[in-house]
């Protein structure tokens, strides 16, 4: 008999729910927040985010063979990685940033330290504070969408490949007024994927729909950053500027799609929520009392690091153990 | 964790089988389990945990005889 039955203890059916369906529904997520990215910088976004998606693949399949290592069903993550990373570069980068991006993430952040469930901080946050030390020049420079340039500009659609300007956060911090409206919905200058706070709440509504993610940290970071802005902001009880600051830089983004991230983020409860509130006061630290105008990215990764600590601490009590005497 | 209804932590608990570290097993009071299978119905991951629990528990209780 050349095929043998597997005995083991129950249970013996599953959920449907796997690593792949999870990875997949949130690349389904990222989409309208990458459309509307692609929409507003053009074919030249589009081109970052396949370039990024494709090498993180590509990087995962190549090192999985080399190492000779067990490959189970695709579970995606390195597509959900590289759209993240894809979305987190300004329009104007040459295109071989995203690939030493992409490379980083999934060979030094992901598989060096045993591959997905494994690392230690999130792949593409690494990937993106990485690029942002080693070319901030060519990371900081900002492309302003298309439409809003030839506006600007009045010279029609083929004078200029493109204009670059100051994100609405660094606005915002130089002490300008910026439109709500505008920030909300996309029609500013930023990174890929970060720039429309309502396509990243659609994805965001997709994932709470389909048991994804739950809203746990994501409330617990906005309300957090919320209460620091209102009280250590600057501004007072400015409740503009507190919607401002929430909808531009990447926070929609990090709070929905990245420390939600199942591998660094606390498992228990409590856990979850201490995290939120550690993410939204570093936030705060970072973009009120920090250089630079951005924080989330810096924020994520310090407080994932404190996970297994935070873990230790909130650790729930077992059913019936050590209640009162 | 959330689906255990004995407020038990499946994945530190089997990373705990897996070592074959029966202390920490029972430091993460892996002895309280009743094996509904909760967390290998939910795990997306697909890992055998309350088969590993099951196993581990068998041999915190054979090393406890054997003292």
């Amino acid at each position: 008999m050349s095929k043998m039955y597997n005995v083991s203890a129950s249970p013996h059916i599953r959920s449907g729910v796997t690593t792949s369906t999870i990875m997949r529904d949130v690349a389904i997520a990222l989409m309208p927040a990458c459309a509307i990215g692609v929409y507003q910088f053009g074919l030249r976004a589009l081109l970052i985010l396949l370039v990024s998606t494709l090498t993180c693949a590509a990087t995962e399949y190549i090192y999985l063979r080399l190492m000779k290592r067990q490959q189970g069903p695709y579970e995606c993550s390195a597509i959900v990685t590289g759209m993240l990373i894809g979305m987190n570069m300004p329009s104007t980068v040459p295109l071989w940033i995203p690939v030493v991006g992409s490379v980083f993430a999934i060979l030094v952040v992901k598989q060096v330290f045993g591959g997905l469930g494994q690392n230690f901080m999130n792949p593409a946050l690494g990937a993106r504070c990485f690029l942002f030390l080693c070319y901030a020049e060519r990371m900081n420079t900002f492309q302003i969408p298309q439409k809003v340039g030839n506006a600007i500009l009045n010279y029609g659609a083929a004078s200029v490949d493109g204009i670059s300007g100051a994100t609405p956060l660094a606005a915002l911090k130089a002490g300008e007024t910026i439109s709500l409206f505008d920030a909300f919905f996309g029609f500013t200058g930023g990174v890929i994927g970060e720039t429309s706070a309502a396509m990243i709440l659609l994805g965001a509504a997709y994932m709470v729909y389909r048991k994804v993610i739950s809203l746990r940290i994501p409330l617990a970071y906005l309300l957090t950053f919320s209460v620091f802005v209102l009280l250590l902001g600057g501004h007072g009880f400015d409740f503009y500027f507190l919607a401002c600051q929430l909808c531009t830089g990447g926070l929609m983004l990090g709070a929905f799609f990245m420390a939600t991230d199942y591998v660094t983020s606390p498992i228990t409860k409590g856990g979850q929520i201490v995290f939120g509130i550690l993410l939204g006061i570093l936030t705060g630290i970072f973009r009120f009392y920090g250089n630079n105008a951005e924080g989330v990215s810096y924020a994520i990764i310090i407080a994932n690091l404190l996970v297994p600590l935070i873990e230790k601490m909130t650790m729930p009590r077992p059913f019936g153990k050590g209640g009162l005497k | 964790v959330g689906v255990c209804p004995s407020h038990l932590v499946p994945q530190k608990m089997e990373i705990a089988a897996r070592l074959f570290d029966n202390e920490a097993f029972e430091k993460l009071s892996g002895m309280e389990c009743y094996e509904c299978g909760s967390c290998t119905y939910v795990c997306p991951a697909g890992r055998r945990l309350t088969q590993a629990f099951k196993q581990t528990r068998r041999a915190v209780l054979d090393a406890r005889r054997k003292k």
